[in-house]
């Protein structure tokens, strides 16, 4: 009866997901089936989380659900209602020949074998105590999150500042099991590595302009350790993953948006990025890095309008959150110095540390495989490739990792040495960037040499 | 090349793989050499808590069969209002993962922890605390103390007649 009832809290989620998906995208012409099912999820999870989080300030428990039902079934419809009108086309992918169907095949076995670990591992530290635990207390005080817990009243811990979008859509399923189960809710990972497997084969495809490359990237990502199999990776509950399925996403709507100006891709990129910050505080940071890659071809095309609706809905996710938590009391962490000139001039010598823990995590091969250094080794096999996708892409992957480091500078080294902050962070951290660092490689594995950036792809604007 | 590069990519995660054992996983960590968590409400606190006990080498790993429902009810006599000491040793590394499990079973009673050190205590409840309640967390109560109700093997639970100054915990 649980795994029943998670099936339907999930299955509305995907409805609402769905409905804003064609609410935001309904424009584009072509539409590929594992983009639409991997942002509806993606979409889902963050609308009814949002949607707890405003309609719980007016009502809770049966009312609260009622109203959440409510409003995926309304986006839901509302959704089916623009892809009709706008008939857009929808790209299935079907498999040709025997090879195809292998992949396939593996492709399962895979997302099988991901959700078997999930089911067959605890929720680590953070993912306990820093997500589920909210979702928990939200489902016994009636899916609302306690303002006696947020405010610090009760007891500090767990971080009562993070943003609550894995908490309040973990508290749904709660909500609708009728109990909270620390077992049951480990399979709330899995649709998000699923959403990041769409994500990578429709974008693979998209830029390759080739189907078959659609299948590589997906299959690459489960031969990364760590994605698999650690805190911090698609199987251990924490937000990580979700926010890199988030960003992968964005960052797939940045470049088609970069290349072709397209309207639905611009509004995808603008309303993923803006629920980065909603999921994890480093989100703000993947926000602004997505932000500053679209404003500066923004400018350079004079289009300002677009510099300011690409910046206003993420920004005021962050300054709302702010607000919130300044309103409520919530006490703030007290990790970080303040971000001045000053305190980055103080901490300069902490940068032969920085660069050596940084090196020495991009080549830990058991965390990572052949990963990192495979994408040095595939920049030069990517010139066949649509250079300006792949050149945003990989500034994409790029940026945040160095914005990460910068803000070890920062980090107030009471307790533990920099070098113990940055190793127990860093893999968490890479995490966000890891798809995105598989779909380069796998684009370059895929290209056949010599060939033409042109005319291989069909827009879909 | 590029089906080197492949082979590479996914011969290595493989080896890395087969390094990591993940076949553990099929055995429930209540068994020898097992690390399977069960598909339960409270899979990851039970776990958490086996740990402790297997840490801690008081008690052994299959001493309660559901440790976190077995804590949950024997903290159900604490009303939801109540506040509570949970009293360790500093020494002890396990106290900070035992105290945030029980703030996590205990809610929404309000669990305030106090490590005792040889000297001072390290953290401690605010003045305004009205403490009435005492877990013990792999530790004695102290001798002016009542007695304890053993809620798990490392935790006992301690109804004071009158609320008691902290302090007095850390007294030696």
């Amino acid at each position: 009866m649980e795994s029943l009832l998670f099936a339907v809290a999930l299955t509305l989620m995907l409805v609402a997901g769905h409905g804003v998906f064609w609410l935001i995208a309904s424009t584009q012409k072509k539409v590929s089936a594992p983009e639409w099912w991997g942002l509806a999820w993606l979409y889902g999870a963050a609308v009814v989380a949002l949607a707890s989080f405003v309609a719980g300030a007016l009502v809770a428990g049966a009312a609260l659900r009622l109203t959440l039902t409510a409003i995926c079934l309304a986006l839901g419809a509302a959704g089916t209602v623009r892809w009709r009108r706008h008939r857009t086309e929808i790209i299935w992918p079907r498999p040709r020949g025997v090879g195809d169907w292998l992949l396939v095949v593996v492709l399962l076995v895979q997302a099988g074998f991901v959700a078997w670990i999930s089911l067959r591992t605890i929720l680590y530290w953070d993912a306990l105590f820093n997500w589920e635990m909210k979702a928990r207390l939200a489902y016994f005080n009636g899916g609302v999150i306690p303002l006696s817990y947020l405010s610090g009243a009760w007891l500090n811990i767990g971080h009562p500042e993070y943003p609550l979008l894995l908490p309040l859509a973990e508290s749904w399923f709660y909500g609708w099991i009728g109990a909270p189960h620390q077992g049951l809710i480990k399979l709330v990972s899995v649709p998000f590595y699923l959403a990041a497997l769409s994500l990578l084969a429709s974008g693979g495809a998209r830029i390759a302009g080739r189907r078959w490359s659609g299948w590589l990237p997906p299959l690459l990502l489960f031969f990364v350790p760590f994605i698999l199999f650690n805190p911090g990776s698609a199987t251990s509950g924490f937000a990580d993953f979700p926010l890199a399925a988030y960003y992968l996403g964005a960052a797939l709507a940045l470049a088609e948006y970069l290349e072709t100006g397209s309207d639905g891709a611009r509004r995808i990129l603008v309303s993923l990025s803006a629920i980065l910050p909603w999921l994890k505080q480093e989100g703000a940071i993947l926000w602004l890095c997505l932000v500053a890659l679209a404003a500066i071809e923004a400018l350079r095309r004079k289009r300002v309008r677009d510099v300011w609706l690409m910046v206003l809905p993420g920004a005021g996710v962050i300054i709302g959150w702010q607000i919130f938590v300044r309103i409520i009391k919530a006490p703030v962490g007290q990790d970080f110095m303040p971000f001045t000139p000053a305190t980055l001039l103080a901490n300069i010598g902490r940068t032969p540390a920085i660069i050596r823990e940084l090196l020495a995590e991009l080549t830990e091969w058991r965390r990572w495989g052949v990963l990192w250094p495979g994408l040095v080794l595939a920049l030069p096999l990517l010139k066949a490739v649509r250079r300006r996708q792949v050149m945003t892409l990989l500034l994409a992957t790029v940026l945040p990792v160095a914005a990460y480091q910068v803000i070890y500078f920062f980090f107030r080294t009471a307790d533990k040495s920099v070098e113990d902050h940055i190793r127990g962070s860093l893999p968490r951290l890479l995490t966000h960037v890891a798809p995105l660092a598989v779909l380069l490689v796998a684009l370059a594995i895929s290209s056949p040499p010599g060939e033409n950036e042109e005319g291989q792809i069909e827009s879909r604007t | 090349m590029r089906l080197v590069f492949l082979a590479l990519f996914i011969g290595v995660s493989v080896k890395v793989l087969h390094n990591l054992h993940l076949e553990v996983l099929a055995v429930p960590q209540t068994r020898p050499g097992g690390y399977g968590t069960s598909f339960t409400p409270y899979a990851t606190t039970d776990a958490v808590i086996r740990e402790l006990f297997r840490y801690r080498d008081r008690a052994p790993a299959n001493a309660a069969a559901h440790p976190s429902e077995e804590l949950r009810s024997a903290l159900a006599v604490v009303p939801g209002d109540a506040e509570i000491l949970f009293v360790g040793s500093r020494e002890d590394l396990t106290y900070g993962l035992a105290y945030t499990t029980v703030c996590y079973l205990g809610w929404p009673r309000r669990i305030y922890e106090l490590e005792c050190r040889s000297d001072v205590p390290a953290l401690r409840p605010p003045p305004s605390a009205r403490i009435t309640w005492a877990i013990h967390y792999n530790s004695m109560p102290p001798a002016w103390s009542p007695g304890g109700r053993q809620m798990l093997p490392l935790f006992s639970l301690v109804s004071l007649p009158e609320p008691v100054p902290w302090n007095r915990y850390c007294l030696r």
